[in-house]
């Protein structure tokens, strides 16, 4: 995709380092801020209820855990991997929390322990990559089947009800009238961009994502890094099962399925390249609401669930195309090309020569 | 028949090209007669890898002719050039490791006619296209498993298949073991027999002088010379490198010992290199380094001179050997420990290797040594871009703003930036791989006073490359061909007599 730029267009060079500086001051990029207002204003138009208090809270309330998730994500994609796991990681997390809670553990204590088991699972993860040198989707697919496994044998049965007041009240309650998985998420959020950009780790994650091979002839410790985005997407994912557990006051092993897909979307949309070394958290969330407005209008419109599917798949693809950048890009460069071909007003055709036929050979040699 | 004979196989005439800030050629010239071996030669950048890829249809010429057996040819695309016969065989090969000989030599286009391939028509072709190389390979046989001499024959097979004019090999020989390229020659000369006519591209003049019958030498994009007999190893290197290298001593000469990088009176020793080997590229190698002291490691290109360096900064597994810096050993196979000790790489692919492209000057600037701008383990950015902005002012760095992503930077300041890393790590000991490549005369004498500027303030450097120019500036010279040192010179014998320097690169 980035190979375009060789082409011989007679575009004028400068402007484009312009842009680009510009890019980099706005943190989120300036595109998915567009795409976010545009599904603002189709959900305003398509119903009143839209614009209401309690549906924004709908929406954000229903994005919080996808955008935690989505941040866990991002953390492993920033590397140039993927996390297929944490979905079943979050659903193992509800599987842990209840069954803690029903033993009788204190609120805190099962916490600590949910989170810590999850970010073993991160662990595990990153070893597999780093040192067994497993592709991040292939460990990771094994690891989204372990931990869902380990969630069904752990809680024997179909679900665990979660009862106690102060776990439901942590994850499911208000404070200042705010939910409180909002606030959770929103520390998250803001936290892992702090990091990212203002922690020698988050430097080294994009060093790392951007170029693996300058990131190691520079000394960075590359493997240790790896390791910690896989735990840090590990832990997040834990996290993101409690506010899991916390909504739906159960434990079980079936939540969370197609999470790991709405992770990742989350992070494309927001115009994270799944090749590294780009993009941030604070896209990654937008990106998150973005997918959540897309849910919560065809909801609004009635629109049955497989409709949607298809809708939502062509949305995301058309989120992607806009915030990336090329999409911009390439709209422009074609109404250009149009453009010119008209004024010129001959054919004189360039056509890509990389297909071209065998008859643009202009004498074919004779041979026996 | 006799036609044949006065019709080259392949003609070109004035071609041209150019790229955002090169001119790659500027109007080449090339004649390869039917039944002869033409060899290509030239420098790095001279426009050798530009002429093979317009050939091969993989660029567009700005200008000029291609004929092939006489009839002008407009090669548009790869399958272009196949069809009009001309056929390029890349150093990496372009065949499918998991299929098998037979599938991969008609990977191209099954030529049986018809919907439904002709398996046995089709075995005989191939067992008669390897017959035709004396080949004794398994065309069932997976091309994986075979070696690298043979995979190259099963590449030369799906080449005679298409009945090619012209054949182009682009350094073929790099990858092979020596009694295999012998093989490889033998078999070119059988082919010319046959009447193809052979382009060898190749930076082993021994390979081109044995196999060649004419050779045609490149530099800075004009054919400079065609030799028409073979000749000498001499007169090929002189043709490659022009009077760069006298005008280079001359302003050394002019301008006291200006052409001199270091000339300082070295320190103690700073880089010691022991018996070092990677059992492969690289045969056992000793020298020292005293700090104030530049060496240049010089050699034609493969002759492992850039292997050498990786081993040193243990990016190359090196199976004995020790390096010390300063007295203290660097463990092998660790670039983070080597950078710990005091090393300093200027990689040869500064794309690649060194920089972060999509990161902005300064965060490539501070990338090894983060630790150094941080506090309470936060990032102080204010910090961070003032030192940036320091090192773009000392540097002379052409760029808006330290945030400018290295990608939208020019050759010469993308390894400016790669040089203020290092001088931002303090390392005591550069090593720099084709530190000149692919920038321009103000950037490259801009780099040469960096490096100066560091020799004076007590560090070190090793300076890799594949120009004599380049070398020939440094305090001592160390010549490798094959692997091994060939020859240590100092400064001054490599001045007094530059074709015994000169000589020693084979």
């Amino acid at each position: 995709m980035s190979t375009t730029s060789t082409q011989p267009t007679t575009a004028v060079p400068e402007p484009m380092p312009e842009r680009r500086r510009r890019g980099v001051r706005i943190g989120p990029q300036v595109y998915l801020v567009g795409v976010f207002i545009a599904v603002a204003i189709v959900g305003t138009l398509a119903s009143p209820y839209f614009l209401t208090v309690r549906n924004i809270e709908n929406i954000v309330v229903a994005a919080s855990v996808v955008a935690v998730l989505g941040v866990a994500q991002f953390f492993v994609v920033v590397t140039r991997g993927i996390d297929l796991s944490v979905g079943s990681i979050a659903a193992l997390a509800t599987v842990i929390a209840a069954v803690m809670l029903r033993q009788g553990n204190g609120v805190w204590t099962t916490i600590v322990v949910t989170v810590m088991s999850c970010a073993f699972c991160g662990l595990v993860n990153g070893v597999l990559v780093v040192y067994a040198r497993i592709t991040p989707f292939v460990a990771t697919l094994a690891m989204m089947s372990i931990a869902r496994g380990v969630a069904f044998i752990v809680q024997v049965g179909t679900l665990i009800v979660i009862s106690n007041q102060e776990f439901l009240q942590l994850f499911g309650g208000r404070s200042a009238g705010v939910p409180n998985v909002v606030i959770i998420a929103l520390t998250v959020t803001v936290v892992a961009a702090f990091a990212m950009k203002f922690s020698p780790l988050g430097r080294r994650l994009y060093a790392l994502g951007g170029n693996p091979e300058a990131a190691r002839l520079s000394g960075l410790p590359v493997n240790r890094d790896t390791l910690m985005a896989y735990v840090t997407s590990g832990l997040l994912a834990g996290l993101a099962g409690l506010m899991l557990a916390g909504r739906l006051s159960q434990g079980s092993s079936l939540v969370g399925q197609g999470y790991e897909l709405d992770s990742i979307a989350a992070t494309v949309v927001g115009g994270t390249s799944l090749f590294g070394g780009t993009g941030d958290p604070v896209s990654t969330v937008l990106g998150a609401l973005v997918i959540g407005m897309i849910g919560n209008i065809m909801n609004l419109m009635g629109i049955q669930s497989e409709p949607q599917l298809v809708i939502r798949g062509i949305v995301i693809l058309l989120a992607v195309f806009l915030t990336s950048g090329r999409g911009i890009q390439r709209i422009r460069d074609g109404i250009a090309t149009l453009l010119r071909r008209f004024r010129r007003d001959v054919p004189a055709p360039e056509p890509e020569p990389i297909d071209a036929p065998v008859k643009t050979i202009d004498a074919p040699t004779p041979r026996p | 028949m006799s036609l044949n004979d006065v019709v080259p196989a392949l003609e070109v005439r004035g071609l041209r090209k150019s790229y955002p800030g090169v001119q790659a050629l500027r109007g080449v010239d090339l004649r390869v007669n039917r039944g002869e071996i033409v060899g290509l030669c030239g420098a790095n950048g001279a426009g050798k890898s530009t002429l093979v890829k317009i050939l091969s249809g993989a660029e567009q010429p700005d200008d000029g002719q291609i004929l092939v057996s006489g009839a002008p040819t407009r090669v548009v695309s790869p399958h272009a050039a196949r069809q009009a016969g001309i056929y390029t065989i890349y150093q990496e090969m372009s065949l499918v490791p998991g299929m098998t000989v037979l599938d991969n030599i008609f990977l191209d286009g099954f030529r049986s006619g018809g919907l439904v391939v002709r398996r046995r028509g089709l075995e005989q072709t191939a067992r008669g296209l390897l017959d035709r190389l004396g080949a004794d390979i398994d065309i069932h046989a997976t091309v994986g498993s075979l070696t690298m001499a043979e995979q190259q024959l099963v590449e030369i097979a799906k080449a005679l298949k298409g009945n090619p004019a012209a054949l182009l090999l682009d350094e073929p020989t790099t990858t092979l073991p020596p009694n295999d390229v012998d093989a490889l020659l033998t078999v070119m000369r059988d082919l010319a027999r046959g009447g193809v006519g052979l382009v060898f591209v190749s930076h082993r003049l021994d390979e081109v002088t044995a196999v060649c019958d004419s050779v045609e030498v490149l530099r800075d994009g004009h054919r400079i010379r065609r030799f028409d007999a073979v000749p000498s190893h001499h007169e090929i290197v002189r043709a490659m490198v022009g009077d760069r290298y006298e005008n280079s001593l001359a302003a050394a000469a002019a301008e006291g010992a200006a052409g001199r990088l270091g000339g300082i009176t070295p320190g103690e020793v700073a880089l010691e290199v022991d018996g070092l080997t990677d059992g492969k590229r690289v045969a056992p190698v000793s020298f020292e380094v005293r700090s104030g002291e530049v060496v240049g490691i010089t050699g034609l290109l493969g002759a492992g001179q850039n292997e050498l360096a990786e081993c040193i900064f243990g990016m190359r597994a090196s199976v004995a050997g020790t390096v010390r810096v300063g007295g203290r050993v660097v463990p092998p196979g660790n670039p983070r420990r080597a950078i710990a000790r005091g090393l300093g790489l200027i990689p040869e692919d500064r794309k690649t290797q060194g920089l972060v492209l999509d990161m902005s000057a300064m965060k490539n600037m501070t990338l090894a040594s983060i630790g150094r701008f941080t506090r309470f383990r936060v990032l102080r950015t204010r910090a961070e871009a003032e030192h940036a902005r320091q090192y773009v002012r000392e540097l002379q760095i052409a760029c808006h703003s330290v945030h400018q992503h290295v990608r939208t930077m020019s050759g010469g300041n993308q390894q400016k930036v790669l040089l203020a890393r290092w001088l931002t790590r303090d390392s005591r000991v550069l090593l720099l791989a084709e530190p000149t490549r692919g920038v321009d005369v103000a950037a490259k004498e801009e780099i040469y006073r960096l490096v100066r500027g560091h020799l004076r303030r007590g560090g070190a450097a090793v300076i890799v490359t594949s120009e004599v120019s380049e070398a020939a500036l440094c305090d001592r010279v160390l010549v490798m061909s094959v692997g091994r040192v060939v020859a240590e010179l100092d400064h001054d014998q490599v001045q007094r007599d530059h074709d015994a320097f000169l000589a020693h690169l084979r």
